[in-house]
């Protein structure tokens, strides 16, 4: 037996444990379901390390770049985190990554909220009455959604419909997320039973 | 010492970056160490994955150590570990090579994909009990959900042409109002976030006085 | 009733039996329904034949191995379609997953004859997600000082002038979730205003439209496998995607199916209670 040929057959197998688990909780699924896991931490565990030697070690040895043993040294300040007396050197590098990933997001403001605020400024006057009804649920639908979102004012008959009505948009976003979830699940499935039809019984080419 | 610098820190590094943003190269000095900072985000960041995994050896070890009845499958666990870990530095066609991509691509890559695969059949014994209209909020829902369904599947405009017009509709209309609404909502909520954090009003990054 | 009541009361397992035989069936025995190209794949393809022989375009790995086989073949049939038009390919991952589609994707290409360096070149992984994002996009180098395979990037034709993300004509993005298209607009669009295409699982779509609608994308393939189906129709580069739309209608009807028999049921059920309730009352 060839390399392919245990891979394939150790997939099917894989394939098998995993959907024993749909007639019942069995521990042939959970000793594969505790490998995975294992393999995983694993991958992740080679995958860094070659990213650290890479982008810090390599630069260090090879171009004499200092500072990146900053980094390297906060990464393992991180380490302090397991004992419980040391656990508060953890807070140095973790406050530099909060910072930097607190300064990061702050451009939210503009992909997501001065460009999503512009695009829903459209006319309401479109090409003939759908086009007019499709361009008022852009922008009336987003501000009755958003609408729907304000707790801070007290409740009235006027906010309070908006609120409704907003409410209804958004399930029928929901909506659509909720077919596409169902989509997405059953692409899973399919490409399995690709595999196993495929490659493990030949049965399609 | 053990708050202040940290904050410190945090607040510093955030307007480094902010800087760097909004002035972009006025200052050529601050851009060079902004965008060095990014890069050592990353690099810490990879530390970080052996925290990780540090964590869930420990949880493990944990475990056989309390003589746990199923404490052997924590050694399948460290089995996983070891295996990728003694054969994932191996120089490309060679036998450690082969032993690590009958690991990964025979075993991990088919375990991750049929366990996420598993997930529709549940979908499909929900969509007999749970998914049901019992009110016009969850009608408002659910119609969406099976005219999105049947119109992006081809068959659907086997059935009806108006199928893949509903779905194309709600898609491009209904679903840009709703997560608009969300996507704002949520921008506002990630700066604000991001300013408490700065700030140093949010310290729940600290892990417990 | 009594059918409906029975389909109620059936074992789940025998429903789990019926969705697979339902997505088997097709896969043995081909249907040939017809595939439609959407307007949302078209502008993604659109994107692609703007590039020149020559030009440059990043793909990025962002798919996890959960999600892999709903957006690996968007990812495959993009690239294809790029290479056959003379366009050179830089691959980066930010997710660890996508570093092995990645390298498989180089070394799969190589052995049609493209030559590593000049017309393909894969980086390698960063972690770091919107922070690993944001220094790439800044400096390329500094994160990727070397390739997968050890050498200094900068020794490679491919990489020449190549120094921050507004170097690239195209940046596609490929995503199972975080990062994703958001974070690519976040910290590549705003700032660099590279022109970015992602396709992303079925489960995303819908909450990507807005960013497509609003231009901050050029090209969204939301549908999961089905764009990628669109895709491999239109540029004539038919493949699995294409060959499992036939399982995915059906599986499709069958899920809708029983939503619609569980809400008849949920309607008799409700009036076989009300009745009682009233029977109660009056007894």
């Amino acid at each position: 037996m060839n390399l392919a040929t245990a891979k394939v057959w150790a997939g099917a197998l894989c394939v098998f444990a995993c959907y024993s688990f749909l007639w019942k909780e069995n521990r042939f699924f959970r000793v594969f379901q505790n490998l995975y896991v294992g393999l995983a931490a694993g991958y992740s565990l080679v995958v860094n390390f070659n990213n650290v030697r890479r982008q810090a070690w390599g630069p260090l040895t090879t171009k004499g770049d200092i500072w990146v043993i900053i980094p390297m040294i906060f990464g393992i300040m991180l380490f302090a985190r397991l004992f419980r007396k040391y656990a508060w050197i953890a807070r140095y590098p973790m406050a530099f990554l909060m910072g930097l990933g607190s300064a990061l997001s702050m451009k939210a403001i503009e992909s997501d909220f001065v460009r999503q605020i512009q695009a829903s400024l459209i006319s309401w006057k479109g090409v003939g009455l759908g086009g007019t009804l499709n361009n008022l649920m852009l922008s009336l639908g987003t501000a009755l959604a958003l609408v729907y979102f304000f707790f801070t004012f007290k409740p009235n008959v006027v906010s309070n419909a908006a609120g409704r009505v907003g409410r209804w948009v958004l399930m029928l976003c929901f909506g659509a997320a909720f077919g596409s979830a169902v989509q997405g699940r059953l692409s899973l499935l399919i490409s399995q039973m690709q595999f196993m039809l495929k490659d493990w019984l030949h049965l399609i080419s | 010492m053990k708050k202040e610098v940290p904050i410190a820190i945090g607040f510093l590094t955030a307007v480094l970056i902010l800087f760097e943003y909004f002035f972009k190269t006025a200052v050529p000095a601050v851009s060079k160490i902004a965008t060095d900072a990014t890069n050592w985000g990353s690099i810490v960041s990879a530390i970080a994955m052996g925290l990780a995994a540090a964590n869930l050896i420990i949880i493990h070890a944990r475990r056989i150590r309390q003589r746990h009845p199923d404490a052997w499958m924590s050694w399948v666990l460290y089995a996983g570990i070891l295996v990728m870990l003694l054969t994932g530095f191996a120089k490309p066609k060679t036998a450690t090579a082969n032993i690590y991509s009958f690991f990964f691509d025979g075993l991990y890559l088919p375990l991750g994909t049929a366990m996420f695969s598993i997930m529709v059949f549940f979908i499909a014994s929900a969509a007999r009990r749970a998914f049901r209209a019992r009110n016009l909020d969850a009608a408002f829902l659910l119609v969406p959900g099976l005219l999105v369904m049947l119109g992006n599947a081809p068959i659907g405009r086997l059935i009806s042409p108006w199928f893949p017009k509903a779905s194309s509709w709600f898609m491009n209309y209904a679903n840009v109002a709703g997560n608009r609404a969300i996507m704002i909502g949520a921008a506002l909520g990630m700066v604000l976030t991001g300013f408490r954090v700065i700030l140093g009003i949010d310290r729940s990054y600290f892990g417990g006085e | 009733m009594n059918a409906l009541k029975w389909f109620g009361d059936l074992d789940k397992r025998w429903l789990y039996l019926l969705l697979l035989l339902v997505v088997v069936f097709p896969l043995l025995r081909p249907l040939g329904i017809p595939i439609d190209v959407t307007a949302s794949t078209s502008q993604f393809i659109a994107a692609v034949d703007k590039l020149a022989p020559g030009d440059r375009m990043l793909l990025v790995f962002d798919y996890s191995i959960g999600g892999g086989p709903d957006v690996d073949p968007q990812a495959q049939v993009v690239l294809a379609h790029a290479l056959s038009r003379g366009v050179r390919v830089v691959e980066v991952a930010f997710v660890d997953t996508g570093l092995n589609y990645a390298v498989k994707t180089v070394e799969l290409w190589e052995s049609k004859g493209k030559v590593y360096g000049t017309d393909i070149i894969c980086l390698g992984y960063a972690t770091g997600v919107e922070t690993a994002i944001s220094a790439f996009a800044q400096n390329i180098s500094a994160v990727f000082p070397t390739d997968v395979r050890g050498k200094p990037i900068g020794s490679y034709p491919i990489m020449q002038g190549l120094k921050t993300a507004a170097d690239f004509k195209l940046i596609t993005e490929f995503a199972t979730g975080i990062p994703g298209p958001a974070e690519w607009i976040r910290q590549v669009v705003t700032r660099f205003k590279v022109p970015l295409g992602c396709g992303v699982v079925a489960v995303m779509g819908p909450q990507n439209v807005p960013y497509l609608q609003s231009g901050q994308l050029v090209g969204l393939l939301g549908g999961g496998l089905k764009s990628a189906a669109e895709y491999e129709i239109a540029v004539k580069m038919p493949g699995a995607a294409t060959a499992a739309m036939d399982a995915q209608s059906l599986g499709h009807l069958m899920i809708v199916l029983f939503v619609i028999l569980g809400n008849l049921l949920f309607l008799v059920e409700r009036q076989e209670r009300r009745a009682a309730k009233v029977g109660g009352v009056r007894a």
